[in-house]
């Protein structure tokens, strides 16, 4: 997958149109069916005296799970429109994001990577992640490593496109 | 980035009078955010550019200061204001609290 270049209609703001693979689309909608992942007691307003402000606690935690809720909608709108993936040529296909659909994927996207990590437990991943992985310890690490890839996708978009190699 | 969404705005120090006592929001808080080893370094440059519509280089000079000293002091506010921060930070998953200043 990779950014082609924006395009601009009438005073809407400029949308990304990306290239995708037939493979690529499906490893997308696969990542995709991991959300959500993290769980809104994930979240914690604030490190100190959590006592004093327990409601602004709760609050988040309803946020989180409000923001969850119309996150999944939106994602289930999205790709049930019909020609969502254009076919441009043998396995090839072209899609494009508003700037606001670029900004939910990547917090769904997100939620999956750091949900999958919460889930193995918080590893280091840097040098290397965990080598020594149950298969369903080994399909979350692999949601994890999927969705980062297309993050990376995303806001490559917001750099331009890559230069054509010389 | 600029094409990206504005900075997202926040609310006015109405909000939540119930909720939290006069003399707790009257006080300095402050928004953290702390460094954990899964979100993209470029990912949180990103989220500190939407959420707090600073430039690139600002963004990150505060991602460098979470990634090496393990976290970074991003704003002192209202109550109201850095909780609403918090809110848009964890909503893009970044491991962000407010804290009451010293």
């Amino acid at each position: 997958m990779k950014f082609i270049h924006s395009q601009k209609s009438g005073n809407e703001a400029a949308a990304s149109v990306f290239q995708i693979s037939k493979q690529e689309v499906e490893w997308l909608l696969g990542v995709l069916k991991f959300y959500p992942q993290l769980d809104s007691d994930y979240h914690h307003i604030t490190q100190g005296a959590a006592q004093e402000i327990k409601a602004e606690q709760q609050l988040l935690e309803e946020a989180m799970a409000q923001r969850r809720s119309e996150h999944k909608r939106k994602l289930e709108k999205f790709f049930a429109t019909p020609g969502r993936f254009r076919l441009e040529a043998m396995d090839q296909y072209r899609f494009t994001l508003t700037a606001e659909q670029m900004e939910w994927l990547l917090q769904i996207l997100n939620d999956v990577r750091v949900g999958c990590w919460v889930k193995l437990g918080r590893p280091e991943l840097e040098p290397a992640p965990p080598e020594k992985l149950t298969a369903e310890e080994a399909r979350t690490l692999s949601a994890l490593e999927m969705s980062g890839f297309f993050q990376m996708v995303l806001l490559g978009a917001y750099e331009g496109p890559e230069p054509e190699p010389a | 980035m600029s094409q990206s969404a504005a900075p997202t705005a926040p609310p006015t120090t109405e909000k939540k009078e119930k909720t939290a006592p006069r003399e707790l929001r009257d006080r300095g808080y402050v928004v953290i955010c702390w460094n954990d080893p899964v979100n993209l370094m470029v990912y949180v440059t990103h989220v500190f550019q939407i959420v707090f519509g600073w430039p690139k280089a600002q963004a990150e000079r505060h991602m460098m200061q979470v990634h090496q000293a393990g976290k970074s002091l991003l704003v002192r506010e209202t109550f109201e204001k850095a909780e609403h921060y918090v809110h848009q930070l964890q909503g893009y998953g970044l491991h962000a609290t407010m804290e009451r200043e010293e």
